[in-house]
């Protein structure tokens, strides 16, 4: 198994892998692999068991002092993924998995393309500035 | 006298029972012997293209985050119920658009698998060389997968549902695929016939599990043509899977069971 890890691991785990003794197989993370994390409802919006809640997770939304559950880097209520996300009372899981699903997904990022024309020496001396670059 | 006679009734018994045993392990070995043959000259190809349409449609590109734990969540009024994970991989692994699902969208999903069970019917596996059987049983394993958590879902973990419980046998145990009037279980599928056949461990990684923490659901159905054992595809997932390794200090490699390793890794059993 050592062997098999070795093939694929990188500097860190190798020193892990070195440096242990044991090592035990352990299946991780059982969530399941959907977007609403078992299509459970919003924390704020058992509407159910407390029809009050829909309303006081609107108010919340609409004041701008929400603050998602289980979220430390996303801000929740800044665009209109999570306002989205909210009108279809999406779980707080959900709604941070889309926003970093879209925002990372390279076909939607925005940037500039430039073109320019250069010849074989041209080339060379980008190469060797790159070296020199990299030694530095 | 009659003690005699009883003895001899006995004796009858237990070389019929002894008999009817052997006859029903070769036809069982038989029918092993049906899977596992092969026609490396074989040209038929399959074409999963349906499969890589339904996949395309419902499930995501895998992707790795930032791994870090999310902040503890502050309850809100009225509840303090909170259903969003912690875990550091929480925004990791292709997703699967289940909630979207269906009656309508289940039934086609169930027709396809029907499908792809009924294949063998139409071409013999044994017509097929290494790499399209391979193809078959991962596209298979993956499909029935996906129609059995579809069927089951709303729900948020799959570890009871795996493992079993004391009132239900686990999924993975129960013989729910027919092929060629045999019905077999999914482990059958992994433990019996793709370990038995593929010595590869990389092949473990092709297998779609349902959870975050397993191999991903590919957007493209597994196809025959290059070997998908030593393929990009299988190394790709393996490393999205063994960088988790790096993520805790005791434990390294996450597999679903000790079982499934000692099997791939034999090692792991003198440790």
């Amino acid at each position: 198994m050592r062997r098999h890890l070795r093939q694929f691991a990188n500097f860190r785990l190798l020193t892990k892998l070195d440096s242990s003794r044991n090592i035990t197989p352990k299946f991780y993370d059982w969530h399941i692999t959907d977007v609403l994390n078992g299509g459970n409802l919003r924390a704020n919006s058992a509407t159910s068991t407390n029809p009050v809640g829909l309303l006081l997770s609107f108010s919340k939304a609409a004041s701008g002092s929400g603050k998602p559950a289980g979220n430390a880097h996303y801000g929740l209520f800044d665009n209109t993924i999570n306002t989205a996300s909210l009108n279809n009372r999406l779980p707080d899981g959900a709604a941070i998995f889309l926003q970093s699903f879209v925002s990372n997904n390279k076909n939607d990022r925005s940037g500039k393309v430039t073109v320019e024309e250069i010849d074989k020496k041209g080339y060379k001396k980008i190469k060797i500035q790159k070296k020199t670059d990299l030694d530095n | 006298m009659g003690i005699n006679i009883k003895f001899k009734n006995l004796r009858w018994l237990v070389i019929s029972i002894l008999l009817s045993f052997s006859l029903t392990n070769s036809v069982l070995a038989s029918d092993q012997k049906k899977i596992k043959t092969h026609d490396p000259d074989s040209k038929i190809i399959i074409n999963y293209e349906n499969l890589t349409l339904l996949y395309q449609a419902t499930v995501t590109r895998p992707r790795t985050s930032s791994r870090k734990y999310a902040a503890k969540a502050r309850p809100g009024i009225g509840t303090k119920v909170n259903y969003s994970s912690s875990r550091p991989t929480r925004l990791e692994a292709s997703r699967v658009f289940f909630h979207q699902i269906g009656k309508e969208e289940q039934e086609s999903v169930h027709m396809l698998r029907l499908g792809m069970e009924s294949l063998p019917d139409v071409i013999p596996l044994h017509t097929l060389n290494r790499n399209e059987q391979l193809a078959y049983w991962l596209n298979l394993y993956n499909l029935t997968v996906y129609d059995e958590i579809a069927k089951r879902y709303p729900i948020s973990k799959l570890k009871k549902l795996y493992n079993g419980t004391s009132k239900t046998p686990s999924l993975w145990d129960e013989k729910i695929i027919n092929i060629n009037g045999i019905n077999i279980s999914l482990n059958d599928i992994q433990y019996n016939i793709i370990q038995k056949s593929w010595h590869n461990p990389l092949v473990m990684y092709g297998l779609y599990q349902g959870t975050i923490g397993g191999p991903n659901l590919r957007r493209k159905a597994f196809t025959g043509k290059k070997n998908i054992a030593n393929s990009k595809i299988m190394l790709r997932n393996s490393l999205i899977l063994l960088e988790e390794c790096a993520l805790r200090e005791r434990t390294l490699l996450y597999l679903n069971s000790t079982k499934e390793a000692k099997n791939y890794f034999p090692i792991l059993t003198g440790i």
